[in-house]
């Protein structure tokens, strides 16, 4: 099977900025890319400097503070009803017991589905091209647009927490604190989108490539 | 036309495009470029608009809180500056680029390098500031950031009465005028209008 054209056997970069499609000097080529485009003046590379090694430091960093993202309370309200703290999935089983549960659905996809997904996800993309996986390269191409996509809707709770503070200042109505997992939380979203960002979907389509196998 | 994925490198011919036609990638399917005619008096529109609604969304109050006899209301800004008092200056750091900071550097930066380009053509600076507008498109939430309201609404309706103020209605409108920006104005296009520009035609 011959290898398809692509713009790295033609010595051609795509522009990331401007979209334009340039010749990357041969001596930029393989080693460290310095080329800038002619139109534009963007850095042209033909892969995103260390791709592989920045998404996956931001995947660690996210993987550290998933745990306490899940485990402290966000935070913490006493009314006259009486004082209780809310951790991220406490804040959904109350949302849904108080009767909204089509908004208790969204919350739960926001800030429980949607950050899962997105540390599975870069995961099994890191594997996979560090490994030069050629197996259905397309599904994995789509789960990273899915990620890019969904990525910054978890920050709903970051807001939620936010306004609730700022609003219930009355304090004969109620007392709201913000907890550390609002920290640790709004941390996940940042370094996961880190990661999805500095991921360099191309890389997922390198092993394709006839004696290109290990392409980083 | 020659033209490189973004997504998957594969070096592919592009036929000219029907407006309103897609061309997407044969082999991953990401979209390689949109037959999106290239109406930059609507993106200025466009972002004259926007740039009142977030005008609008960082002055006037976000939502009234009625107790009893009391009525108080909050502004985006008096909210994270009541989280950063309560000792999360990081969080209120990072709703503060998200929410204000970001859509304003989206909008701002871009009427710099459109209004230009109305005129003559993108220069090197114009070049930085799209970069700058690339790089922050996405953290800039607005729509995160009203669903986050409708949630912080629902969850206060039980202990106390909530109006919506003019900032909540001008969110709801930013969003939409935020993304039919996004969906005219791309990176690729502003220098093929430069290049109209400068024959001369607008």
């Amino acid at each position: 099977m011959t290898a398809p054209a692509t713009g790295r056997s033609l010595g051609l970069a795509l522009c990331e900025r401007c979209r334009l499609v340039a010749r990357m000097p041969p001596a930029a080529a393989g080693a460290r890319a310095t080329a800038r485009c002619p139109r534009c003046g963007a850095v042209l590379e033909l892969r995103r400097h260390r791709s592989l090694s920045h998404a996956l430091a931001f995947l660690v960093a996210a993987y550290l503070a998933y745990l306490p993202a899940n485990l402290l309370p966000i935070l913490s309200m006493s009314t006259v009803l009486g004082s209780e703290s809310d951790t991220i999935m406490r804040g959904v089983v109350v949302l849904i017991r108080s009767g909204s549960w089509p908004l208790g659905l969204i919350v739960f996809v926001a800030s429980i589905v949607v950050p899962l997904l997105k540390l599975v996800t870069m995961t099994l993309l890191i594997v996979t091209v560090r490994r030069g996986s050629r197996r259905s390269p397309l599904q994995a191409t789509r789960l990273y647009r899915l990620v890019e996509l969904v990525g910054r809707w978890s920050m709903l709770d970051v807001y939620v927490v936010t306004l609730l503070v700022g609003l219930v200042q009355i304090q004969s109505l109620a007392i709201i604190e913000p907890g550390a997992g609002v920290f640790a939380f709004g941390a996940v979203v940042v370094f996961t989108m880190l990661s999805a960002m500095s991921f360099d979907p191309r890389l997922i389509w390198d092993p394709l490539e006839d004696g290109h196998g290990q392409g980083r | 036309m020659l033209t490189i994925c973004p997504q998957c490198d594969l070096a592919q011919d592009l036929p000219p495009l029907a407006p309103g036609a897609r061309a997407l990638c044969s082999r991953c399917r990401a979209e390689l470029r949109s037959g999106v005619t290239a109406r930059l008096d609507l993106a200025l529109a466009a972002l004259a608009t926007a740039l009142i609604l977030l005008v609008i969304m960082n002055a006037c109050p976000l939502v009234h809180i009625r107790v009893q006899d009391t009525d108080r209301s909050t502004t985006l800004l008096g909210a994270i500056i009541e989280l950063q008092a309560r000792g999360m200056s990081v969080v209120a750091l990072l709703v503060l680029a998200t929410t204000i900071i970001g859509p304003l550097i989206e909008v701002l930066f871009l009427a710099a390098v459109l209004v230009p380009v109305r005129v003559r053509h993108v220069g090197r600076a114009g070049a930085r500031l799209i970069g700058w507008v690339q790089r922050v498109r996405p953290w800039s939430m607005v729509e995160v950031f009203m669903l986050g309201v409708l949630v912080a609404v629902v969850k206060l309706a039980a202990l106390a009465e909530i109006v919506p103020g003019p900032a909540l209605w001008a969110c709801a409108a930013l969003i939409v005028t935020m993304s039919l920006l996004r969906a005219i104005v791309r990176p690729e296009d502003l220098w093929s209008w430069s290049r109209i520009g400068a024959g001369g035609a607008p």
